[in-house]
């Protein structure tokens, strides 16, 4: 796949395995600390320091911490070995959030990486920067990964794919549209590896984003096949979630009668060649199909529409063909097994009910692979059983328990069985559980039980037959749980009796015999749960048929008789049938119900179970009128009503007491098949219910899509046609029709260019680069002719044109290309002589008076360089006495005042650098003090702070009258520059060897202009241009913000009046530390009374300054300007 | 995506631990190993390939021994979990050759640097041995193999058939190079057939199956075409019941596969015609096939087992087993099982005369009467009786109270199925060197059941 890394793999792993063969890595593991780690890790050699971070990372694998070794470690990241440099990166990850300020130290080599000419070494660095995940770090790592997307390898740019979830994931929302613009970038790629891992990314940072899936949706469609099958089922998925979106499911969808017809003719034509070319051939026929049609009409639209339906059908039809490969045709899926699981969940969605019918066997396939993904396979399958068993009812042999199979495998099968059984198969099944039944593992007979219960249930005419059967399993069991006291041999006979009590329950009346069976029994069962429930079947059907009622006061009397030796729940089951009994009873037996009532209730009272005593008491109140009116039958019927009620609610009461623990509560959860969720029945974090059908809104692309897909339902038949050939005629009919709609729509000639422009991307990231500038060439030409102004059709029509293929693919570099085509149209440079006299420094309050008993102190960053030392920015204070006394001895230093002025020279001399971390804290040169300020009077002083690039407020202390007042000087890194003059030659050859890492580009939006342009409108004496206005406004702005030389102005001509786009600034500087030069460009978008789309781009060899900077200008020029100058 | 990856040995030691993603506290691993080890007492049996503990949700899998655990807190799909643990262990175990603990530990490097290739902040970078080769730098340490008994299908190759095979082979590392200089050129394709056969009490078969797989394992350089040639007579597809009816209808004598799937590197462009597969193999071990069966085969064993009442309290068990292969091959560790009713508290048992390498045993806690023997050849009777001693009267029906006979065992050499690689062919550059093929057959128990 990759042979230059296969080569350079080989070398580097010849080269370290001689040198390693002296010992093997066993004795690093097993005794790491033998050796000491630290001079190995200063050694010269490379072999060395592997050897020491080897046991390093023993001593990790065994739960070390030994981040002690950080500082060293780091040190090594700057290696040329790159065995050294991946274990380096190894140690690092692991460390690099507990030691964020020692991680940073590794950014350099990390960026220097980045620009290495081996691949390899370019995606590990992105990997390790992307893995330290430090919040400070994230700007650069975005537009690292921003560039490594665009990397010609296609390893970095799957590098680059997998860093953005973590990018994504330290939850920064400023980043969010980066991210997902470089998301679109990388779905949008050549390689389906790449594609694999921006599915990925997409899946976990932004999945609902749907307009980036619907941009690549057809392309997306036919790579799905060579992407790894990792990337693959993450794909089919977003795929899946965009189609329900956008359409709908099948049924309701308006492709439905579409997608009928369609599959329709691949099963008329369904010769298995066909089905098993239509991955490639198929397909690709499909495309020349489109290809010719496109070029015929030369529209997008039809393109677009025909791109959507044919994907959507195509899709789920292409998922067959994989589907029915992986189970008869020659075919890859075998690996993939969970692929084909996940395809069969797309098809159980998607598929119309006929297809779903093909998902059967491979899922029956998968069964067979290993032990655990058979028990995801049937949790799945266990769905679709339950709500479609037809499907797998002929295969019902194929879920009979195996001897090797697990408890859990074993009972999914039973629940499967039980709910796909037929009257046909009903008889194999049941001869099946009868071996089950038998089964030494008890819990396994129990459950068996039940899904007979189960299955007559599911196939009523099998009652009877279950019913003996179960009957007579009752009464073997009791037998051997006389002895056995097994608690499984409990379970099975209260899941025996169960199922009776659930077969009885749907007719009553056909099983009366087996009522009042169960009943004799009871002297036999002495399973308590089993014994309540027979009662239970005493209360409930006590008016069913003849003999039950006739055998009652038997039973009552027996049950009042054993009362006392009963468990809890027989107990109050007892209560409950009595009283229900006893509602339902009429004539002369009501008397003795009653009796035993009484009976039963006063043993209860004296139960030593409150629940018993409870219900006792309750109920004797609740039926206070039926006990007392003992005799008086006329009473009864005059206090009907209240017996009612008394029955009502007793029945409400008994209603709940059935008590019927059928043992599927949750499992009717649903959850999407396939997921994490289905499995182990919570909504895990980060399950997501497919989304609402038709949720997307249909812009307006997709009305035109609408509209090309009756057309492409046109193209269809006419395929159709074409390949069955059924007749000349029809054909030719169908051509013509096909060709005379296109001619109507094909007039427009800009979208064939376009057209062309999106093929040949196909090919290459720079062809449509080319096709878009001779677009803009065209423009500018028809600008040249029309250049006073007056926009004619043509231009209108190319420009909208343009336009719509941007928002079409609005793949970043392309929209700045074409805006530098537009921009390079005709532009006329001015100078901007007198602004440096126009700017306003910006003033900040230090100390306001109402906190300073009267004393006010502002402060402003100078533009002028400090005369100490080129390190030090100066800072104008300005002290002003609001109070009405004198104020003595002012002096502003730092907090620490045992820093005397002499050590803070010294460290100004001492070091530059920044490496030396003790130092680099903010020195402040003190100034000089104010002995005396009367009321009313303003000072100003100097100050000079060095900031060492530290953004945070730098604490000072400021002294009056002897008392010391805490105050917060907030640094502006737009003066940690001073200005650098140069031409614009130097310019643009600076910007030229600055590119890639070092250049970063955001957007903002300035509206200063608007009122300053209002402002004009309303002295309307002297209008001035528009763009100078704007051109003012910006640079001054610039200015007054930060310690800039302004370069020149590029200002548009051609354009119309008041379309400001394509004015640019530049500004040059250079940072006071280090003298590096520090480039700021800012273009200009937009209408000259509208808010403007500033872009400013900054270029800097110092990537954490130049980022900050960027970052400064961007707020400062998106912050409007209070004072109108 | 997955939050955490570890290795635990049977004792629950940590070998291999990557945290990924750090959302999952650190005790997660003890966490697990004492769910899955403790499961028993939920009263489950076994612990589920994934189950979820306080919002975690774990998944393992079982590999020669090893625990391959993968815990995340999110929803993801879990066959595709549980197919990257099986994954990362076949691509460990293409890299040192051995899986078990002790070359884990022997190669922690190597097994780190591969974990990082393989996945990256809990999303899969790549499981191909053949694409992970150009990334990794670690060499492999080889642990040596003959202190190992080795686990998997293909292991049993190593027991007693020594003569056949080197028994290193299979466990040579697919990319460490020989200690000789140079590496050995061969072959290893491997017929594994498990089959389920469940006999009627009146010894007719009720159900039977062959789940099949063709494995290949390839240590030739420069990746050379292979073709692979199996039965002419193999066809596809039973009666009408597929819709890709492969020719002709099932002859006598024919093999007939139900369904199969192959290997992504298949080329099937001959397959109809002369039934051959093309492909050219990856690095690492990988199946070429999987094939199911469900035609009526020869099944290797008969059972007949016979109990009946031979006094109150007593009652006899007779068991057989013939071996119904040809002589020239060897079944090796048997094992026959039998659960007894509940009742029985004492078990005697009389093995034939002159029977060698037998043990007979009862298990007390379930019940359960277990036979195993070293090997059985072919066409060979053997018999074993064994009295039973009940705590109470049987109520006349034993029979119903003990349970199906069930059967394991392993046959080297031999396929129910009949399906043969009729030839192996590799394209190769010179004449003068002529790789290894080995070329074998195995046949697995995996449901051998006989109702009573």
């Amino acid at each position: 796949m990759f042979p230059q890394f296969g080569a350079t793999a080989e070398t580097l792993s010849k080269a370290s395995s001689m040198v390693f063969r002296i010992g093997t890595d066993a004795h690093l593991y097993d005794d790491p600390e033998d050796v000491n780690i630290a001079p190995l890790l200063d050694s010269k050699f490379d072999s060395e320091k592997c050897e020491a971070l080897k046991r390093l990372l023993a001593l990790i694998a065994q739960g070390f911490d030994v981040s002690n070794f950080f500082p060293q470690v780091v040190k090594n990241v700057a290696t040329q070995s790159l065995e050294l440099k991946k274990l380096v990166y190894l140690y690092l990850l692991h460390y690099a959030e507990k030691r964020p300020n020692e991680a940073l130290l590794s950014i350099n080599c990390f960026q220097k990486d980045l620009g290495d000419p081996n691949a390899l070494v370019r995606a590990c660095a992105l990997r390790a920067m992307a893995g330290i995940r430090l919040h400070v770090i994230s700007s650069l790592v975005l537009v690292a990964v921003g560039k490594c997307a665009r990397d010609p390898s296609v390893y970095v740019r799957k590098s680059a794919a997998n860093a953005l979830p973590k990018l994504y994931d330290l939850r920064l929302e400023e980043h969010t549209s980066a991210i997902e613009e470089i998301v679109g970038i990388l779905l949008n790629d050549q390689s389906p590896g790449v594609v694999g891992a921006a599915a990925a990314a997409f899946a976990s940072i932004c999945p609902s984003n749907f307009s980036l899936i619907e941009r690549n949706y057809r392309r997306l469609c036919e790579i799905l096949p060579d992407v790894e099958e990792w990337g693959q089922i993450i794909l089919i998925g977003i795929l899946l979630r965009f189609v329900i979106a956008r359409h709908g499911l099948v049924e309701e969808s308006i492709m439905f009668s579409l997608h009928s017809t369609k599959s329709g003719k691949s099963e008329k034509d369904g010769e298995a060649s066909k089905i098993s070319n239509k991955e490639d051939t198929g397909y690709a026929s499909g495309n020349d199909d489109f290809g010719l049609g496109a070029n015929v009409s030369g529209n997008i639209d039809l393109e677009f529409s025909n791109m959507v339906s044919r994907c959507y059908i195509e899709g789920p039809d292409e998922y067959l063909s994989r589907l029915s490969y992986a189970n008869t045709g020659p075919s890859e899926l075998n690996v993939a097994q969970f692929t084909s699981g996940k395809t069969a969940g797309v098809h159980w969605i998607m598929a119309p009910r006929e297809n779903v019918k093909k998902i059967v066997k491979p899922l029956l396939f998968l069964l067979r692979s290993s032990n655990a993904a058979k028990y995801v396979v049937l949790c799945n399958i266990q769905v679709f059983a339950k709500a479609m068993p037809s499907l797998f009812a002929p295969h019902f042999e194929d879920f009979f328990i195996c001897s090797s199979d697990s408890y859990q495998i074993k009972t999914l099968k039973l629940e499967i069985l039980s709910s796909i059984v037929t009257e046909s198969t009903i008889s194999f099944v049941f001869k099946e559980f009868q071996d089950y039944i038998r089964d030494p593992d008890r819990r396994f007979a129990a459950d068996t039980v039940a899904a007979i219960g189960l299955c007559s249930q599911r196939l009523p005419d099998t009652a009877t037959t279950c019913l003996e059967g179960l009957l007579a399993l009752t009464r073997q069991e009791f037998l051997s749980s006389d002895f056995g006291s097994v608690d499984g041999e409990a379970g099975v006979l209260i899941q025996a009796i169960m199922s009776i009590q659930s077969i009885i329950k749907q007719d009553p009346p056909s099983h009366e015999k087996v009522i009042i069976q169960l009943i004799r029994s009871l002297d036999s069962v002495k399973v308590p749960a089993a014994r309540a429930i027979i009662i239970w079947m005493v209360g409930e059907y006590s008016s069913l048929g003849e003999t039950i009622p006739r055998t009652l006061s038997t039973v009552l009397k027996y049950l009042a008789w054993h009362f006392t030796s009963e468990a809890l729940e027989t107990k109050l089951q007892i209560l409950n049938s009595i009283v229900k009994v006893l509602l339902c009873a009429e004539g002369q037996d009501i008397q003795s119900f009653k009796r035993v009532l009484n009976y039963v209730l006063e043993l209860a009272e004296c139960d030593l179970n409150y629940d018993v005593r409870d219900r006792a008491r309750f109920l004797r109140k609740i039926l206070s009128s039926n006990l007392d009116s003992q005799g008086l039958e006329e009473e009864t019927n005059i206090l009907s009503p209240n017996k009612d009620l008394a029955y009502v609610l007793s029945g409400h009461i008994f209603g709940g007491q059935t008590k019927s623990s059928s043992p599927e509560p949750i499992n009717y959860r649903f959850y999407l098949p396939g997921s994490l969720s289905q499995i182990v029945l919570h909504a895990a974090p980060g399950y997501e219910p497919l989304p609402k059908p038709c949720s997307l809104l249909q812009d307006d692309n997709l009305d035109q899509g609408t509209n090309g897909l009756e057309r492409a339902r046109n193209s269809d038949s006419f395929n159709t046609d074409e390949t069955d050939s059924l007749s000349g005629s029809l054909d030719e009919e169908g051509a013509s029709d096909y060709g005379s709609e296109h001619s109507i729509s094909g007039s427009n000639v800009s979208g064939g260019s376009n057209e062309t422009g999106s093929a040949s991307e196909g090919d290459d990231n720079t062809d449509p680069l080319i096709q878009i500038s001779d677009v803009g060439h065209a423009f500018e030409n028809q600008h040249g002719v029309s250049h006073s102004g007056s926009a004619d059709l043509g231009e209108l029509i190319s420009k909208r044109a343009l336009e719509s293929w941007l928002d079409d693919q609005p793949n970043s570099s392309n929209t700045s290309t074409s805006e530098q085509s537009q921009v390079r149209i005709s532009t006329a440079r001015i100078s901007i002589g007198d602004i440096r006299h126009q700017v306003k420094s910006k003033s900040y309050t230090l100390l306001d008076p109402a906190n300073g008993n009267g004393l006010k102190v502002d402060y402003s960053f100078s533009s002028e360089v400090s005369t100490i030392s080129p390190h030090l920015v100066s800072v104008e204070v300005f002290f002003k006495n609001c109070s009405s006394e004198t104020m003595s001895d002012i002096l502003l230093e730092d907090e620490e005042s045992n820093k005397d002025s002499n050590s803070a020279d010294q460290t100004l001399v001492a070091t530059d650098s920044f490496l030396t971390s003790h130092n680099n804290v903010p020195i402040l040169v003190p100034m000089e003090e104010i002995t005396y300020l009367e009321p009313g009077q303003t000072a100003k002083r100097i100050i000079q702070v060095r900031f060492h690039h530290h953004l945070l407020p730098l604490k000072l202390a400021l002294s009056y009258n002897g008392n010391n007042l805490p105050v917060k000087l907030r640094p502006d890194i737009g003066y940690f520059v001073k200005p650098l003059p140069m031409n614009i030659e130097a310019f643009t050859d600076k910007e030229s060897r600055l590119p890639g890492m070092f250049e970063y580009v955001r957007s903002s939006t300035f509206t200063d202009h608007i009122g300053e342009l209002n402002k004009d409108k309303g002295d309307n004496l002297v209008v001035k241009d528009n763009f100078l206005v704007i051109c003012q406004c910006l640079a001054l702005k610039m200015l007054g913000n930060a310690n800039l030389f302004l370069v020149s102005v590029d200002m548009p001509v051609s354009t119309n009046l008041d379309d400001a786009s394509g004015l640019r600034l530049r500004f040059s500087s250079e940072i006071l530390s280090n003298s590096i030069p520090c480039l700021i460009t800012i273009t200009v978008e937009g209408k000259c009374n509208d808010p403007l789309q500033v872009s400013v781009k900054v270029n800097c060899e110092e990537t954490v300054f130049g980022l900050n900077l960027l970052n400064r200008v961007v707020n400062f020029l998106a912050e409007s300007s209070l004072s109108p100058l | 995506m997955i939050s955490q990856f570890f290795v635990l040995s049977q004792r629950g030691d940590n070998i291999v631990f990557r945290d990924y993603r750090g959302e999952v506290p650190k005790g997660s691993a003890e966490i697990f190993f004492r769910k899955v080890k403790f499961w028993k007492e939920d009263g489950e049996g076994d612990a589920p390939p994934v189950f979820n503990v306080d919002g975690v949700n774990y998944f393992h899998v079982k590999v020669a021994g090893l625990l391959f655990v993968a815990t995340t807190r999110v929803n993801v799909s879990p066959s595709l979990v549980l197919e990257l643990l099986q994954r990362i262990a076949r691509v460990i175990k293409d890299y040192l050759g051995i899986l078990n603990e002790d070359s884990l530990r022997k190669n922690f490097v190597l097994v780190y640097e591969l974990l990082d290739e393989v996945i990256d902040f809990g999303y899969v970078k790549t499981t191909s041995t053949e694409v992970l080769k150009s990334y990794i730098f670690n060499e492999p340490i080889v642990v040596d193999a003959a202190r190992v008994p080795s686990l998997g299908a293909a292991g049993i190759f190593m027991q007693g058939s020594k003569r056949r095979m080197p028994g290193t082979a299979v466990t040579k590392s697919v990319v460490a190079n020989e200690p000789g200089g140079r590496k050995r050129e061969e072959i290893f394709v491997d017929i594994i057939e498990k089959i389920s056969v469940t006999f009627s009490s009146s010894g007719y078969i009720l159900t039977s199956e062959i789940d099949g797989t063709i494995q290949m394992k390839s240590y030739l350089s420069g990746n050379p075409e292979i073709r692979l040639a199996l039965n002419d007579d193999l066809s596809i597809g039973r009666g009408g019941s597929s819709i890709y009816d492969y020719g002709n209808s099932s002859g006598s004598g024919s093999v007939i596969l139900d369904d199969c799937n192959f290997h992504e590197s298949v080329h099937l462009d001959n397959f109809d015609i002369d039934r051959t597969l093309a492909l050219v193999p990856p690095d690492g071990e990988f199946p070429v096939m999987n094939y199911r069966m469900t035609q009526e085969f020869r099944t290797p064993f008969r059972i007949n087992a016979l109990i009946e009442e031979v006094g109150p309290l007593k009652a006899e068990v007779i068991l057989k087993v013939c071996a119904e292969f040809t002589s020239s091959i060897t079944a090796n560790t048997i094992l026959v099982q039998m659960p007894l009713p509940t009742y029985t508290t004492r078990v005697t048992f009389e093995l034939e005369p002159g029977a060698v390498g037998n043990t007979t045993d009862f298990k007390e806690a379930n019940k359960r009467l277990e036979w195993g023997l070293k090997k059985i050849v072919g066409g060979s009777e053997h018999t074993l009786r064994a009295k039973l001693t009940f705590s109470q009267e049987s109520h006349g029906n034993i029979v119903k109270e003990s349970g199906p006979v069930s059967m394991t065992f392993t046959i080297p050499m031999y396929n129910c199925s009949r399906l043969q690689v009729k030839y192996l062919h590799i394209a190769k550059k010179s004449k003068t060197d002529n790789p290894y093929r080995w070329v074998r057959y195995v046949t697995q128990a995996n449901s051998y059941v006989a109702r009573l």
